[in-house]
Formats: structure tokens, sequence, C-alpha cells
């Protein structure tokens, strides 16, 4: 894990609570992120499109870390309760073989994610904080956000059984942008769409324990779905196959001799492994 | 359904008023109404001291409240994680001297209670902070409530250019740690601020 993926792992995870506005208005909430003390720098909450993120400070290293919740899209197909639980439910197996209601739902709440994160490059600016210090994280569907965003800004950051965005994005990666998607092996949302940047496939429980980042972030989810995802990963004919999403786009840190652009289909994205 | 709602409506500030409760509070999940403790016991002082360029317009401390046992929250369906309940309220806080105010929060001001039938959901101060207006312009400072226990007072620094600073008034003014390069070179453009916790007598 780099230094700063546990704190990415667990700001992913912090930016599932619902917050007050008075958090980010009194400029005086902490949270611990990797036992370090993070100000609540920005909060997001979109009714709309159900878009939520959530933005951090840590004063001494001076970076900010932009979360960004994934949010359920089976919650925005049902009408009543009963109907809405049982859509999250086929969802979660369509996911694999159908992203299409995916796509929807981050493409609704693509101008919401824009704004937000605008608006926290832009505080960060006017507190001092360059660019190169502000961060994009998210977990499940949040990934996608956090993809994309990072593509679009330039931003570093992580994704933990993200979303893959490869096909989310209206241009090539921004220079600047560096990521690294972390995903477990068996996991159907990351698998079932390429990624921008560099994929960490981590293989077994070892691996989640090594990498305490990503078990922060997605060791509860994966405990708590552990059965229902690799059931419909079964399904889907992903289990136990050779499921590396590969990456479609390059996202690097430092330009270089230019933009990164579309490397093939099929492969040349940058893959590794934690153990 | 919008009947059900309705009839919720109109029976439920009856209902809080014949049970002498507080009125509900919002803690971010949709599962969960927050209740003020009735016989908090857990007092804590919270002093803060600041040496800004102008007077403060305004200041009071920000006590952030959280559910500290995840067992008790359900996860959100499909997605595995949980919308922990959490809250924030504010403390007055009354000038001591020049340079220093005082205020007193219950740590245990919120009411543990089982919300989700998980079991009893228990809440503690997770964040001690301390929120001032000079000129328009927003300062905060503060910490995590077990380094502060730990270790106080807690020292922050801010540009004194800040004070008044229009551009900032979106914004607010950032804090610098003592150990920041920038402080360090130029001490004489910040200035200090401080805050230390302590318990305190019933």
């Amino acid at each position: 894990m780099k230094p700063i993926a546990q704190a990415l792992a667990d700001a992913a995870n912090d930016s599932y609570a619902n917050r007050p506005q008075s958090d980010v208005d009194n400029n005086s909430k902490y949270v611990s992120l990797d036992g370090q003390k993070y100000q609540v720098f920005g909060y997001a909450n979109d009714p709309t499109t159900g878009f939520h993120a959530t933005a951090y400070r840590n004063r001494d290293t001076k970076e900010v870390i932009i979360a960004y919740r994934g949010t359920d899209p089976g919650l925005f197909a049902g009408e009543t309760k009963a109907e809405k639980v049982g859509h999250a439910l086929t969802t979660l197996q369509d996911i694999a073989v159908d992203a299409k209601m995916v796509r929807d739902n981050i493409n609704a709440q693509k101008p919401a994610a824009d704004a937000f994160t605008e608006q926290m490059i832009a505080k960060a600016a006017a507190q001092g904080i360059p660019k190169d210090h502000v961060f994009a994280a998210g977990h499940s569907l949040g990934g996608a956000h956090a993809e994309r965003e990072a593509a679009r800004y330039g931003l570093r950051g992580s994704t933990y059984n993200g979303f893959g965005a490869a096909d989310l994005i209206d241009g090539p990666p921004q220079p600047g942008c560096q990521l690294t998607n972390y995903r477990m092996a068996g996991d159907v949302v990351s698998a079932a769409s390429p990624h921008i940047g560099e994929v960490v496939s981590l293989a077994s429980q070892d691996d989640l324990q090594s990498g305490a980042g990503f078990a922060s972030a997605t060791g509860r989810a994966a405990y708590d779905l552990g059965e229902r995802v690799a059931s419909a990963a079964r399904e889907a004919g992903a289990y136990g196959a050779a499921v590396i999403p590969w990456s479609r786009w390059r996202c690097v840190a430092t330009a270089g001799h230019g933009l990164a652009g579309p490397i093939g289909t099929s492969n040349s994205g940058s893959t590794g492994s934690l153990a | 359904m919008k009947l059900h709602h309705l009839a919720a409506a109109a029976i439920m500030p009856m209902a809080v008023a014949a049970a002498g409760c507080s009125k509900g509070i919002d803690v971010g999940n949709d599962g969960a109404t927050g209740h003020l403790n009735p016989h908090p016991v857990k007092r804590y002082e919270v002093i803060a001291t600041s040496h800004a360029p102008g007077p403060w317009d305004s200041i009071k401390a920000y006590i952030g409240y959280d559910v500290i046992n995840p067992k008790c929250v359900p996860m959100i369906p499909f997605i595995g994680e949980q919308h922990m309940p959490n809250t924030g309220l504010d403390v007055p806080m009354v000038r001591v001297d020049d340079h220093t105010w005082k205020g007193y929060f219950y740590r245990d001001a919120l009411q543990d209670e089982d919300y989700f039938k998980l079991g009893v959901c228990h809440w503690d101060v997770t964040s001690v902070g301390v929120s001032t207006v000079g000129q328009g312009v927003r300062f905060g400072w503060g910490g995590l409530l077990d380094e502060l226990l730990r270790d106080s007072p807690e020292v922050s620094y801010f540009k004194k250019s800040a004070y008044g600073d229009p551009s900032l008034v979106p914004y607010g003014a950032a804090d610098f740690a003592p150990a920041d390069p920038e402080v360090l070179q130029h001490p004489d453009a910040y200035f200090l601020a401080t805050i230390a916790v302590k318990e305190a007598k019933p």
C-alpha cells in the first residue's frame, strides 16, 4: 500500500456517513483517517440524484481527500421499499453481465460530482493547497466517480472494489491523474468494467490483511456480502476465472510527453499484485 | 401512504410533548432519531485561546458526536457499508480574558438507544473544535477528543493576513501546524490559537 492509501480507504468508508452541514460550516469537525486528524472540508448531498461526497483536509500534510460515495442503483429502480430491496438484489447479479443501470446512475450524478470536485479544488487553492495535493477516493460505485474525477481534473487517488470508469469519461485523463484500483479477486463490481489506471488484485484473505487499507474500506463490505457476491459471480461465470479488468486508459503522474490516450481495448493496462 | 404520513406528523409532536422528551435530532440515518440524554453526567471543559489581530464577532465550540459501535447499525443493502449516526452540537463559549474563552459540554449528551433492533447504539464525543468568525472569515481549530484528552492544549497557527481577507469569506481560513515550515520561517506573520479539553465536575 502506498502511504496515503490507508487514509484514502478510510475516507471511502467514512463517506457513507450522512453529515450535518454544520460540520463543514463550522470549520472545526475532525475525523480520524489512518489514525490521523482530518478536518471535514466539504460535503455534497444532491437529493435529486442521490450523489454524496465528503472532502477531508489534513492540516499537517496539507493534503485534501475527496471521497465519493457509492450509490445502490437498485435504490432508484423501485417504487416501494420492498421493490427497491428486490431490485437491489437482482441488480447485484446483473452488474457482471449488464452494467447499464450502473452507468445511467453514474451519468446522472456526473454534474453534481464535477461541481463538488471543482468546489473542493477551488477551496483547497484558496487555502494554499495545490491540486497535486488533492486526492480522489471511492468504494464500489463511488470508485467510478473517483476514477472519472481524477481523470477529468488530473488528480491522484485510489479506488476499492470500484466500478471501472474507462467507458464513462468524456476525454483522455488529464496530466496529474494517477490511480490505483484495489480489488478483491472474485469481486464482480470491479470486474464489470475496464478501469482507468493501475489495477491491483488482492487474491486472498492474507492479501486483505497485508493490505490493511483495502480491508478497511471493503473488508466489512466483503465480509457482509461475501456469499452474495460470490454467488452472483458464480452465476456470471466470473468466479475462479481470470477476472483482471484491463485498463483502456493509462493514467500517469507526470504528463511527460503529453496526454494519456487510448492504448487498445484488450490489454496493456498495468496490473499488479500485493502478494 | 400519504395519510399515514399526515397522521404521523399530526401525532408526533403531541407524543413527544406528552413524553416530555426533547425534539428528535437528525443523526444522518433514516432509521434513527436521536434524543438528548435527560441526565448527562460526564461534564467536560473546553478552553480556547487566540491572539488574532482583531476581535471575534462570534465564538463557540462545536462538539462532534458519533455512534461508536458499528454492530448496532445495519449494512446498506448491496453496498455493504453503513450510515453511521452522527451529529454536532454547539456550545457557548464565555470570555475569561482578552485571549481566553471557556465552555462546557457533556460527553454523554446523546441518549444511547437501540435504533435498529441490533443492540444499543453508544454515543461518544469524537471531535471538539472552536469555531469563530472575524470580519466575515470563519476560523476553526480543534481535534479528536482522545488526542485532546491525552495532549492538551493543541496548538494551531493562522495567517494574520487571513483575518479580514475577503477572498476567504466563502471558504474559511486554514490552520497550520506548529512545525509547518512556513510558520517556522515567518512566525511574525502568524497568530496562535489553542484548545484544551479536560474533565470537569458534574
